[in-house]
Formats: C-alpha cells, structure tokens, sequence
C-alpha cells in the first residue's frame, strides 16, 4: 500500500521503522507548517524552503542513526528549523560585520534571528481571540479546532471527517481566521 | 525611492486570498505557480506574506491555549465588576482586561465542550471568584542558543516560559555546519536525555 492511501497513523508508525517513503509522506504532510514558523521568523520564502529541507535532511540523519527516540512531529522540526535559521543569521551578521558590508539578504536572515516573533500576538490579543472563537457558531468552532488539532491533516481529510465540502471546510475556516485576525489586532486600550 | 506597493515588475501582485490560501495549504495550480514567481522580487508581497504566516503562528497557539482549557478555566474569575466612571485609568484598564480573560474563560468553555464532543451544561455551577492569575500561554524557549533572546521577548508579550535557563533546557552538540554526526539538536527525545 503506498504511504499516501494510509492513514497518518500507519505513516507514522512505519517512518518510526526507517521506511523513506513513509518518511517522504510524513514530511510532506508536515513541510508547510516547518516552513510557515520559518516564514513568520522573517525568512523569505526561498531560504524559508531551503532550509525546511536541512531540517528534514538532518531529522532523518538522526532518526537513521538511533538518536531520535520518538519523532515528535512537527515540534522537532519547528524547533530544528528555527535554531537552523538563528545559526545561519549569527554566521551572517558575523561575515557581514567582518567584511563591514551589509546586504539586504544578510538583514533578512538576521531579522529570523529575533526569538519569538514580536509580530506574534500578544497575551490580551491571545484572549480576545479566544473570547472571539466562543462567540461564533457551533461549526465554525468545530472546524477551527479539527484544522489545528490535526494540522498535518489535508483539508479534504478533514473536511471528510466533519462531513464537509473541501471548499466548504475551506471558507468556513477564512471566515474564522478573519474574525480571530480582527479579535488579535483590535486595542483593549 | 519607488513605493514597493506599487512594484509590479515582476507583474501583477497576487490576489488577497493568495496569501492566506497559501499559509493554510489552500493555494494550488497555476495560482500557486505564479504566486511563488512573483514573491521572490516583490517586498510587498513577502511582507504580507510574512505577516499572514505570522497569524498562522499565532492561530496555533489560540488552539493550544484552548486545549488547556480545565486549567485555564480553574485561573480565570468568572466575572467582572461594572465598569465604574469613576475608575482611574489604570484601574479601569485593569478591569477591561479582567471583562476579557472572563470571556476567553468562556469561549474555553465553549471550545472545550465542543472538543469534547459535549453540549455545554446550560445550567453551570458557580465557579468562585478568587484572586488568581490569567491564563497563560507558556512559549518554549528550548533553543539554547537563542534562550536569552527568546525569554525576554516572552516576557515581553506577557507570555510564561516553558523551560527557564537551566532548567529543561535540551543540550546540543554543537555548530550546524559540522554535518549530521554532531548535528546541534535541540534534541528534547534524545535517548540520552533524561
């Protein structure tokens, strides 16, 4: 049976064992989440991509070689990629400050070098959004929670398990964020 | 200096959609194609990029702090005094921050309930209102390198830290250049880690 026609489960359990394809498919399904925190870091899409991979590159490096005893996934990678892209800033503020040059490439990668994003909401912004989500309908709430419980899931997986349309799971969750984003972004004063 | 909202060298920007349909997978086709050919010399565009995987970031930690309702509801009081007029300023801040973290404790409630594929008991028993922290949303600050800088910023946000320095804290083997062998991990399920 191909990695793809299994369940997340079964892919798991079998990249678990050292099988590359069960490995590819497991990050497939997690990649945009890697490469979404790197892009929130201030990596450019490109570099955000480029070094995804080294972390994928380096997880099954270490998986192969015994070191990982659980793959806990995507926190691993999260955690792999971002001190990959911290490691690469301070290497290119340093060569930068040695050659006394500075390039637009260099302040990007030096801004992913900031820790948590100061762009992230805040604690109030946080509960605001939280206040928002009791507020909306019973479905809405129902797929927001299904999306990020389960973000390595694909929409249609999802939306088939609420019994949705994927187009369907996929406005309702617009329309959510759309109202969270405002909930984080609105002043308390 | 040209205004980058209005580059289009690399031809028309993407429509709004693009970018949040990008961030939660949605974006495919010729979309997605032309999407990532335009990023890659538009400003404009990888800022708002950015800025949409930014809320992604934050969406998930909506959903974590929603998860760790029971705890969170036990912290919050249940209600809110009146706004007085006659409040200071701080202090009436002080309650509209209060009037929030009561409605988060509800919307968790809520969530909560539906996470547990529950209808919410329509007659709650009183919680008592005790002077007790907010909830909190811990940020792990795992990444030795980056700790310092990653905990001032948490405090920053008014966010609490997972793992304190020298506390949980995940050793590592040292610079990623030196190729796989000694790969600088923060390897939390190391077999050697405690």
């Amino acid at each position: 049976m191909p990695p793809g026609a299994r369940s997340h489960d079964d892919i798991e359990a079998l990249a678990a064992t050292g099988d590359r394809e069960a490995w590819a498919a497991l990050v497939a399904r997690h990649d945009r989440r890697v490469v979404v925190t790197l892009l929130a870091r201030g990596l450019p899409l490109d570099r955000a991509r480029d070094v995804a991979q080294e972390t994928w590159a380096r997880l099954w490096e270490q998986h192969r070689g015994g070191k990982l005893e659980r793959l806990e996934l995507p926190g691993l990678a999260v955690r792999q990629a971002a001190f990959l892209a911290t490691d690469e800033a301070r290497r290119s503020t340093r060569i930068a400050r040695d050659t006394e040059a500075s390039t637009d490439a260099t302040e990007e990668v030096a801004d992913a070098a900031a820790g948590p994003d100061e762009r992230l909401a805040t604690r109030e912004g946080l509960a605001r959004a939280l206040a928002e989500l009791g507020r909306m309908p019973p479905r809405a709430r129902e797929v927001f929670v299904a999306v990020y419980e389960r973000p390595e899931a694909s929409h249609a997986e999802t939306a088939q398990r609420l019994g949705l349309s994927v187009q369907r799971l996929r406005q309702t969750l617009c329309e959510v964020r759309t109202r969270l984003r405002a909930a984080m972004e609105s002043d308390d004063g | 200096m040209a205004d980058p909202t209005n580059d289009t060298t690399h031809g028309e920007h993407p429509d709004d959609g693009a970018f949040e349909a990008f961030v939660i997978g949605a974006l495919e086709g010729d979309a997605a194609t032309y999407f990532e050919a335009h990023l890659p010399g538009c400003a404009a565009c990888a800022a708002r990029l950015r800025a949409e995987a930014a809320l992604e970031v934050s969406l998930h930690e909506v959903h974590a702090l929603a998860s760790s309702a029971p705890a969170a509801l036990a912290l919050v009081p249940p209600a809110a005094a009146p706004l007085a007029p006659a409040l200071s300023a701080p202090r009436a801040r002080h309650t509209r921050r209060i009037i929030v973290l009561a409605a988060a404790a509800l919307a968790i409630a809520a969530t909560v309930a539906l996470v547990a594929g529950r209808t919410p008991d329509p007659t709650p028993p009183p919680v008592v209102a005790t002077p007790r922290p907010p909830p909190i949303a811990p940020v792990m600050c795992e990444v030795l390198l980056e700790q310092a800088a990653c905990i001032e910023a948490a405090h920053r946000r008014g966010l609490v830290v997972a793992y304190p320095p020298g506390a949980g804290a995940p050793s590592f083997g040292g610079s990623p250049t030196r190729g796989p062998s000694s790969s600088p991990f923060p390897l939390a399920s190391r077999k050697e880690d405690p």
